[in-house]
């Protein structure tokens, strides 16, 4: 499952926002026992123009 | 009628609240989220829609602005955190403070299936602070 959707799911204990930048925001995403840290740069979250504009999935 | 001895094992037996316990059960949610960037009227937040079927509780929430510079460091950092629905304009909670605060809600806020809602903490010093809001809760 990608980052995007793992949000979109609520799949996640921990959510952290940074670097928000106009309409672009760096989203990173953790489930407690999962072993994996999701992050992904999003354009217009939650809007229909919505688009992922990297993302990365981190082994911890 | 069973007769004897049961034979069990058990490491012991507790009594939690029910935040405690969601989080035992892995629904805990916490969120953040940091501007090192905010003048004077600026914001940071934290968005999140709450999925279809689940219901998300607050439990408790901070905040904390602080000075970028160090000859800012001995002046006030006023700021007011909200939980506000940027879709309703509705403000779901609001507490102001100088440098930060905290809240810790006995009574979760419940937030229904489909709510936009933002953590959002805005800043009113004259100088740039980096913010920092958080909450915490549980959803089912």
């Amino acid at each position: 499952m990608r980052g995007i959707e793992k949000l979109k799911a609520g799949d996640f204990n921990h959510m952290s926002q940074v670097d928000r930048v106009g309409d672009e925001v760096t989203v990173t995403l953790s489930k407690r026992g999962e072993g994996k840290v999701y992050r992904f740069r999003v354009k217009d979250l939650y809007q229909p123009t919505e688009q992922v504009l990297e993302e990365e999935v981190i082994e911890v | 009628m069973a007769r004897g001895y049961p034979d069990f094992s058990f490491t012991g037996a507790g009594v939690y609240l029910m935040p405690e316990w969601k989080a035992k059960e892995g629904y805990d949610k916490d969120f953040e989220a940091e501007d090192a960037t905010l003048s004077f009227g600026q914001e940071v937040y934290d968005t999140y829609t709450v999925p279809v079927g689940k219901t998300l509780y607050i439990t408790q929430i901070g905040f904390a602005l602080i000075p970028n510079v160090v000859a800012n460091s001995e002046k006030e950092h006023w700021c007011l955190a909200q939980i506000y629905n940027p879709n309703t304009a509705e403000r779901i909670w609001i507490q102001g403070g100088n440098g930060g605060g905290w809240a810790s809600f006995t009574k979760p806020i419940v937030i229904k299936a489909g709510t936009t809602i933002w953590f959002v903490l805005i800043a009113y010093p004259d100088h740039t602070c980096t913010g920092f809001i958080y909450a915490g809760g549980y959803e089912i």
